[in-house]
C-alpha cells in the first residue's frame, strides 16, 4: 500500500508534554499537594489467613494530628469489586474496605488519616490487632484439597465454562505432542505507584477522585455505589500516569480514599509505597498450562487444546473473567479447526492476582508458543516454516471471537522477520559455535497476535466531542487514559491532520468523567483504534459544520468552498481566505451557533495486531546467566500514528519480556504464603546494561477502519517475547525448559541433569 | 538545625529537620515536586539528585547532609528558560513516555556529562544502570545522552 | 521525628559526639545501607551521628609504606584512585562493582565493613590485603586492629559502643597483583551471590597466591587451597577443575551446616546453586590472572 505524506500523523514529534516532564512541571497525582491535605497510611495484616477480633486503637490516636482511624470495626462491610468497570457488570463482589476475614499476609488491617504521612505511618504502627488464626492454604494443591480451608464461602475453585470450537476430541492426526508451561508472579513495576487524592465538598456534596486509572467511569459507578451516591455528584479525573502495564485498571484504593474524605468532609492523598504496590496491588497471575496438539506429518495443525490453572490469590477479582478472556484469545493467530481450552481458577491465601499487560494473551501464547517449538523440533521444521504453514490468512474468521482478524499480515511478519534477523545465517552460526565450550548459543522466536478493540464482548463504542474556539483552536474531549504511551499525541495528531491547524493549536484533555461522554475505559488496547475513530469522525464532522457556517458567510454553497490549512475559501475566489477564527467568531456573534460536535463510533471488528519476535542468545553455562545478544520484533500495527514512541513500546515489551522469561518473579514462602519479595532489590529487572540494542520494523499495510490505518501495539509488545526467548535458551542448551522464569539456578539445574544423563548413556 | 547550601544555583539558609530524607524535602520543603520516590531504598534512580557535582538517591539522604553543599534537581537544568541540551535531546529522540523516570534519568546523565563530557556508550549505560525506565528498552535514552554529548562537543 | 542529630566537623567534634551514644544511636556515613533498611521511618533512633562533613575521613594517602582509606571515602572515589589502582588493583574492581553510579557517589568503604552483610563486596578485599582497621574512641584516641578480627560475621564486627570506624590502613606489597569477581543475578547493579579477591606475586608462574571467597558464608573465607593448586606451574583446566571441586565443596559443607537455607532459596536448584556457578568465578579468576600477567 502506497504510504502517504502526513504532517504530523506518522511523524515522530515526541510525547505529549515532554516538556513538563524533561522540567520535572508535570504533576502526577503524589505530586499534587494542596494547604490542609489530609494523608492515609494503610496497616498490613501479619497472618496469612484468619479473623481480626480485636483492635486497639488507643496508641494511634495519641499520636499527633490524627484525624480517623478505621478498622473493620467501624466502617461499613458493604462488598465491591475491584474489577468492575462497568455499573452493569457482573463481578465476584468479594471485597470489603476491611474485611474482618483476613485472607493473605499483608492484607490491608487497618488505616490512618492525619495531617503528614509521618504522624498517619507511626499512629499504624501504633494499632495494637488481635487475630485468630486459621490453617492457610498457601499454595494452588493444598487450596484444591477436598480438606482444604475455605478462603470463600463459595469455595476455593472456580471453572470457567470451558471455550470450544469444533471438537478435539475429533481430531485423529498423526502427531500428539503435550506440554506444559509455567510462568510465575511478576509485578508491573510502573514507576509510579498507586496515588489517589480525593476531595468531598461538603457544601455541594460533590466528590472528586483524581488518580492516574484506566477506568474512570468504572471508578466512578463502583465509588457511587459503594459511598451510595449518585453518579452525578462523583467525578473521577485522571491524572498524568507513571506507567501501569494493567495495575491501574482496577478500583483498589480509591473506595478507601473516597470513604475518607466523604466521612472527613476533606482533601485526602493515599501514596502506596512500592511494597504496598507489590503486595497490595495486584501481581500478574502464576499460572500452569498444560497443552496438547494433533498435528499432520505435513505440519498442519489439526486441533489444540489448553487447560490453565490459575492461582488468583486471596481474592477472585477479575481472575474469573481473565481465565475466560484467556480462552477467548485461542485462535487469533494459527487456523486450527478444533480447539478447546479449560480454565480453573484457584484462590489461595497469598497477595492478590490481576490484571497484568495484554490480559491472558501472554499466558496463553506462552503455552502454545513453546508447543509449537516443541512440535516444530520434533517434526524436524524450521519453527518460521511450520508457523507459516498454519497462519492466518488476511479476514480469515477468528474462531473463539467470531471476528475476522482483519487486514493481518501474519505471513509477512514472518517472512519479513526471517530476513532482517538473518534467522537462517544466525540458526546456523550458533550451531556452529555450540561445540562444547563455556558459552552457548541459540536463536528462538515465537509469533503473537492481540486485540484492538473489546468487541465482541459488546460493541465497542467509542465518543468525542469537539469544539473550535473563538480563536480558531480546538478543544477535543474525549474519554482517554493515556499511560505515558503517546495515546494523547497520537488523538492531537489524527485531529490536527483533519483540521489541518498546527498541532500546538490542538488540546486533548485526558477522561473527566464530569465533562467526558462515557468510556469502557482504556484496556483490550482499544485506545488508538476505537478513540482514534471516535477523535477523527468528530473532527470531519466538525469541519463539515464549519464549512457549511463559512459557506454562510462567504454567501455560497457548502459543495462550492474548499479548505486548505485552517481557511475555507470559495472555489472560485482563491484569493479571499477565511480562517477557522473568523468562522467561530461569525457563527457566534452573527448566527448565534456554536461550532461543535459531538461524535460516535460503534465497532464490530476486532483487528489482530501479529507480532513475531526473534532473538538470539548467549548462555554460560558456569553461571548460568543468559545474555540477549540481539533482537527483533516486527509488528503489523496497521499505521504507525507515533513511530518513534512505537519503538519504545517495543523496547517496553522487550525489557518486560525478558524479566518474564529470564529473571523476574515475586516469590512467595510456599509455607507462610508471605510475600518474600517486596522491592527492586531482589526483584532484578533488566536495567540499561542488561538489554540489547534492538530492532524494531513495523509492517503498515493499513487497517480499514483504524485511523488512518491504525490498530495497536501497547500490550502485544510484551506477547511473543517471552516464548522466543525460552526458544533461544532451549536451542542454545539443547533442554526444553518451560517452567519460567528461565533463571541462573534453573539453568545451571538443567545442565547438571543433562550432563548426569550423558554419563548415563555412556 | 540551619543549613546552609545551594539549589539550583541560588543560595539559601533555612532550618530544616536534618534527620528528614532529603527527597521529602525538596518535595515538601523546597517544594520541587520533579524528583520522585520509586522505591525508597536506592533500586530505582527516581529520586537522582546531583549533590556536590555527584549523582545520589536523595531517598538515602538526609537532609542535614546538605548543609554547605551544592545541590541541583531535576528543575535546575533550565536555565533562563533555555532547555539544558540533555533535556533538549530527550524531547527531540522521543525517550519520554511516563515521564516518572525522566527527572532521575537526566541527573544521573547530567552528572556523567559534568565529569565525562564525552562518554562512550559503554559508559553511558553504566551510568544511567541505575535508573529503571519501565516504558522503553533504554534505547532512546542513550541516544539522547549520547547526542547530549555530541552537541555539547560541537560547541 | 525524635531524634538528636549531630554532624562533626572534625575528629575532636565526632570523639565528642561519640560518648553522647546510647544503645539507640546511630552512625551514618553514606547512609545507603542504613537509610534502605529504614525506608524514611522513624526507627527509634536517639541520635543521628553523620559522617558526611568531616573531610579527613574521605581521604585517602600513603604513609609509612600504608595506604589509607578514610572510611568515609566513597566507593566511586576509591574505584579511582591511582594508588589503590596501583596497589591494590581488586579494591579498585570490587568498588567499581559496587550497586549503581548514585550508590558508588555516596556509599562508603567504612559503612560497608561496618555494616558487614556476608555479601559485602569490601569484606573479602579488605581481608585479602591484610587491611587494618582504625577505630575511634570516644576520649578521642584510636586503635588499629586486623580487618580479619574486626569482621565477625552476619552483620556483626568488634565494634563497641560509642566506638567508629575511622579509617582502614592497607600495607603495601611491592610486586604483587591482584583481581576480584563478582557474581550476581546480572551484570550490573547486583548483590554478590559469589566473590572473589585474590592476590599473587608476579612472575613467570604465580606464586605465593592468597585468595578470598566472599558472600557464600558470614564471613569471608580464606582459601588456602588456591596456592597448593595454582602456584609454580602452567594453569590448565586440570588445576581450575581441581579449585573448582574444593571450593564446590566448600559451599556444599556451609550450605548442609545451615539450619536453614536462606528465605528466597526456595527450590532445590537455587540452593544448590552457589556450588554449581562458583565455577564461573574459577575461570573468570584465572581468566583474569592470566590477563594481568
Amino acid at each position: 500500500m502506497q504510504q502517504k505524506e502526513y504532517r504530523y500523523v506518522g511523524k515522530s514529534l515526541s510525547n505529549d508534554n515532554a516538556y513538563g516532564k524533561v522540567t520535572g512541571a508535570v504533576q502526577y497525582c503524589g505530586d499534587m499537594m494542596a494547604p490542609g491535605m489530609l494523608h492515609i497510611k494503610i496497616k498490613a495484616g501479619e497472618i496469612a489467613h484468619g479473623r481480626v477480633i480485636g483492635a486497639d486503637t488507643s496508641g494511634a490516636w495519641k499520636v499527633p494530628g490524627v484525624k480517623a482511624v478505621y478498622t473493620c470495626f467501624n466502617t461499613p462491610d458493604t462488598l465491591y469489586d475491584r474489577g468492575r468497570v462497568a455499573s452493569y457488570e457482573t463481578a465476584p463482589f468479594q471485597e470489603r474496605l476491611f474485611d474482618s476475614h483476613i485472607r493473605y499476609m499483608g492484607e490491608r488491617v487497618a488505616a490512618v488519616v492525619a495531617d503528614t504521612v509521618e504522624h498517619a505511618q507511626e499512629a499504624c504502627r501504633k494499632i495494637k490487632i488481635e487475630y485468630e488464626t486459621y490453617p492457610a492454604a498457601v499454595t494452588v494443591e493444598e487450596a484444591l484439597r477436598e480438606d482444604a480451608p475455605k478462603i470463600h464461602e463459595e469455595g476455593n475453585v472456580y471453572e470457567a465454562e470451558p471455550a470450544v470450537y469444533g471438537d478435539y476430541q475429533s481430531c485423529s492426526a498423526q502427531y500428539v505432542h503435550r506440554s506444559r508451561s509455567h510462568l510465575g508472579r511478576i509485578t508491573h513495576l510502573s514507576m509510579e505507584t498507586y496515588a489517589v487524592k480525593a476531595r468531598y465538598e461538603k457544601g455541594s456534596g460533590k466528590l472528586t477522585v483524581w488518580t492516574g486509572c484506566q477506568t474512570a467511569f468504572g471508578i466512578r459507578s463502583t465509588l457511587g455505589d459503594f459511598l451510595d451516591m449518585p453518579y452525578s455528584k462523583v467525578r473521577v479525573v485522571k491524572t498524568t500516569m507513571g506507567g501501569s502495564f494493567g495495575c491501574k485498571q482496577e478500583t483498589v484504593i480509591e473506595p478507601l480514599a473516597a470513604y475518607a474524605a466523604k466521612d472527613l468532609k476533606a482533601d485526602v492523598m493515599v501514596v502506596y509505597t512500592r511494597e504496598e504496590q507489590i503486595n497490595n496491588a495486584m501481581l500478574k497471575h502464576s499460572v500452569d498450562l498444560e497443552v496438547e496438539s494433533k498435528v499432520h506429518g505435513d505440519g498442519t495443525i489439526e486441533g489444540m487444546q489448553i487447560k490453565a490453572v490459575l492461582d488468583a490469590g486471596a481474592y477472585l477479582t477479575v481472575s474469573p473473567s481473565y481465565c475466560s478472556v484467556m480462552g477467548g484469545k485461542l485462535g487469533k493467530v494459527y487456523r486450527i479447526p478444533h480447539l478447546r481450552y479449560e480454565g480453573t481458577v484457584v484462590c489461595t491465601n497469598t497477595a492478590v492476582n490481576g490484571s497484568f499487560r495484554s490480559w491472558g494473551s501472554g499466558e496463553i501464547v506462552l503455552a502454545y508458543e513453546n508447543h509449537w517449538n516443541q512440535v516444530a523440533e520434533e517434526l524436524n521444521m524450521d519453527p518460521i516454516d511450520f508457523r507459516l504453514k498454519n497462519v492466518h490468512q488476511a479476514y480469515d474468521l477468528e474462531p473463539m471471537h467470531r471476528v475476522t482478524v482483519g487486514n493481518t499480515y501474519f505471513h509477512e511478519c514472518l517472512i519479513k522477520g526471517r530476513e532482517a534477523f538473518q534467522w537462517d545465517q544466525r540458526k546456523k552460526k550458533c550451531a556452529e559455535k555450540n561445540k562444547n565450550g563455556r558459552y552457548r548459543y541459540g536463536v528462538g522466536m515465537a509469533l503473537a497476535s492481540h486485540t484492538s478493540s473489546k468487541y465482541p464482548y459488546s460493541s465497542d463504542m467509542g465518543n468525542a466531542l469537539a469544539r473550535i474556539q473563538d480563536d480558531g483552536s480546538l478543544i477535543v474531549h474525549v474519554g482517554i487514559h493515556d499511560h505515558g504511551c503517546g495515546t494523547v499525541m497520537a488523538m492531537r495528531k489524527i485531529a490536527a491532520e483533519i483540521m489541518e491547524i498546527d498541532l500546538e493549536q490542538v488540546e486533548v484533555t485526558e477522561i473527566d468523567t464530569s465533562v467526558d461522554l462515557y468510556d469502557y475505559g482504556c484496556y483490550a488496547s482499544r485506545t488508538i483504534y476505537i478513540l482514534g475513530q471516535a477523535v477523527k469522525k468528530c473532527c470531519e464532522d466538525l469541519l463539515e459544520k464549519a464549512r457549511q457556517m463559512a459557506a454562510c458567510k462567504l454567501d455560497s454553497r457548502a459543495s462550492l468552498i474548499k479548505y486548505e490549512n485552517g481557511e475555507f475559501y470559495k472555489e472560485d475566489e482563491p484569493n479571499e481566505r477565511l480562517s477557522l477564527k473568523e468562522t467561530a467568531k461569525y457563527a457566534i456573534r452573527v448566527k448565534g451557533e456554536d461550532l461543535y460536535m459531538a461524535a460516535s463510533v460503534r465497532s464490530k471488528e476486532n483487528p489482530g495486531v501479529p507480532s513475531a519476535h526473534f532473538t538470539q542468545v548467549k548462555v554460560d553455562t558456569y553461571s548460568g546467566m543468559v545474555e540477549v545478544e540481539d533482537c527483533l520484533s516486527v509488528h503489523d500495527v496497521g499505521k504507525a500514528l507515533n513511530p518513534d514512541l512505537c519503538v519504545g513500546q517495543v523496547g517496553s515489551g522487550i525489557q518486560q519480556g525478558m524479566g518474564i522469561a529470564l529473571c523476574e518473579e515475586i516469590k512467595i514462602d510456599p509455607k507462610t504464603g508471605r510475600t518474600l519479595i517486596t522491592n527492586f532489590k531482589n526483584y532484578e529487572v533488566a536495567n540499561a546494561v542488561d538489554v540489547p540494542d534492538y530492532q524494531a520494523l513495523f509492517i503498515e499495510e493499513g487497517d480499514e477502519y483504524g485511523p488512518f490505518g491504525a490498530k495497536s501495539i501497547g500490550e502485544v509488545v510484551v506477547v511473543p517475547v517471552p516464548p522466543a526467548l525460552v526458544a533461544a535458551v532451549n536451542n542454545a542448551l539443547g533442554t526444553r525448559l518451560t517452567h519460567l522464569p528461565l533463571t541462573p539456578s534453573v539453568i545451571l539445574e538443567a545442565i547438571e541433569r543433562q550432563q548426569e544423563e550423558k554419563s548415563h548413556d555412556h | 538545625m540551619i543549613i546552609n547550601f545551594t539549589v539550583n544555583g541560588k543560595s539559601v539558609s533555612m532550618d530544616v529537620m536534618p534527620q528528614k530524607r532529603l527527597l521529602d524535602f525538596i518535595r515538601e520543603d523546597l517544594l520541587l515536586t520533579g524528583t520522585k520516590e520509586g522505591c525508597a531504598e536506592g533500586e530505582c534512580g527516581a529520586c537522582t539528585v546531583i549533590l556536590n557535582k555527584k549523582a545520589v538517591h536523595s531517598c538515602l539522604t538526609m537532609t542535614g547532609q546538605l548543609d554547605g553543599g551544592e545541590l541541583m534537581t531535576v528543575e535546575g537544568l533550565e536555565k533562563d528558560g533555555e532547555l539544558d541540551v540533555l533535556q533538549k535531546m530527550f524531547i527531540k529522540k522521543s525517550a519520554v513516555q511516563c515521564g516518572f523516570c525522566t527527572s532521575g534519568m537526566l541527573m544521573s546523565a547530567k552528572a556523567l556529562l559534568m565529569e565525562n563530557p564525552h562518554p562512550t556508550q559503554e559508559e553511558i549505560k553504566r551510568a544511567i544502570a541505575g535508573n529503571i525506565c519501565r516504558c522503553g528498552g533504554y534505547r532512546e535514552i542513550k541516544e539522547a545522552v549520547a547526542s547530549a554529548a555530541e552537541m555539547e562537543k560541537e560547541e | 521525628m525524635n531524634s538528636n542529630y549531630i554532624q562533626p566537623r572534625t575528629r575532636q567534634e565526632l570523639s565528642q559526639a561519640l560518648g553522647q551514644m546510647t544503645e539507640n544511636s546511630r552512625i551514618i556515613a553514606g547512609g545507603t545501607d542504613l537509610m534502605a533498611s529504614d525506608h524514611g521511618r522513624d526507627s527509634g533512633t536517639d541520635l543521628y551521628i553523620s559522617l558526611f562533613c568531616l573531610g579527613d575521613m574521605a581521604e585517602i594517602y600513603r604513609e609509612d609504606g600504608w595506604v589509607r582509606i578514610g572510611a568515609g571515602a566513597v566507593h566511586d572515589a576509591i574505584e579511582k584512585n591511582p594508588i589503590i589502582q596501583e596497589n591494590f588493583r581488586a579494591l579498585s574492581m570490587a568498588c567499581s562493582k559496587v550497586g549503581s553510579q548514585q550508590i558508588r557517589n555516596k556509599g562508603t568503604i567504612g559503612g560497608n565493613l561496618v555494616n558487614a552483610s556476608p555479601a559485602g563486596d569490601m569484606l573479602p578485599c579488605v581481608c585479602l590485603f591484610l587491611g587494618e582497621v582504625e577505630i575511634l574512641r570516644a576520649d578521642d584516641t584510636t586503635y588499629r586492629m586486623p580487618a580479619r578480627d574486626f569482621i565477625l560475621g552476619a552483620g556483626k564486627t568488634a565494634l563497641k559502643p560509642k566506638e567508629a570506624l575511622y579509617a582502614v590502613w592497607l600495607p603495601i606489597q611491592e610486586g604483587r597483583s591482584s583481581t576480584f569477581v563478582k557474581l550476581g543475578s546480572r551484570k550490573e547493579v547486583t548483590i554478590a551471590q559469589i566473590s572473589m579477591a585474590v592476590s599473587w606475586e608476579k612472575g613467570e608462574y604465580f606464586q605465593k597466591i592468597e585468595g578470598y571467597l566472599g558472600a557464600v558464608d558470614t564471613r569471608p573465607i580464606y582459601l588456602e587451597e588456591m596456592n597448593h593448586i595454582l602456584a609454580g606451574r602452567a594453569v590448565g583446566r586440570e588445576e581450575r577443575e581441581e579449585l573448582v571441586s574444593s571450593l564446590r565443596e566448600r559451599i556444599r559443607v556451609i550450605r548442609e551446616n545451615r539450619k536453614q537455607p536462606p528465605k528466597l532459596k526456595i527450590t532445590e536448584a537455587e540452593q544448590l546453586y552457589k556450588e554449581r556457578a562458583v565455577r564461573s568465578v574459577v575461570y573468570d579468576v584465572i581468566d583474569q590472572m592470566e590477563g594481568e600477567s
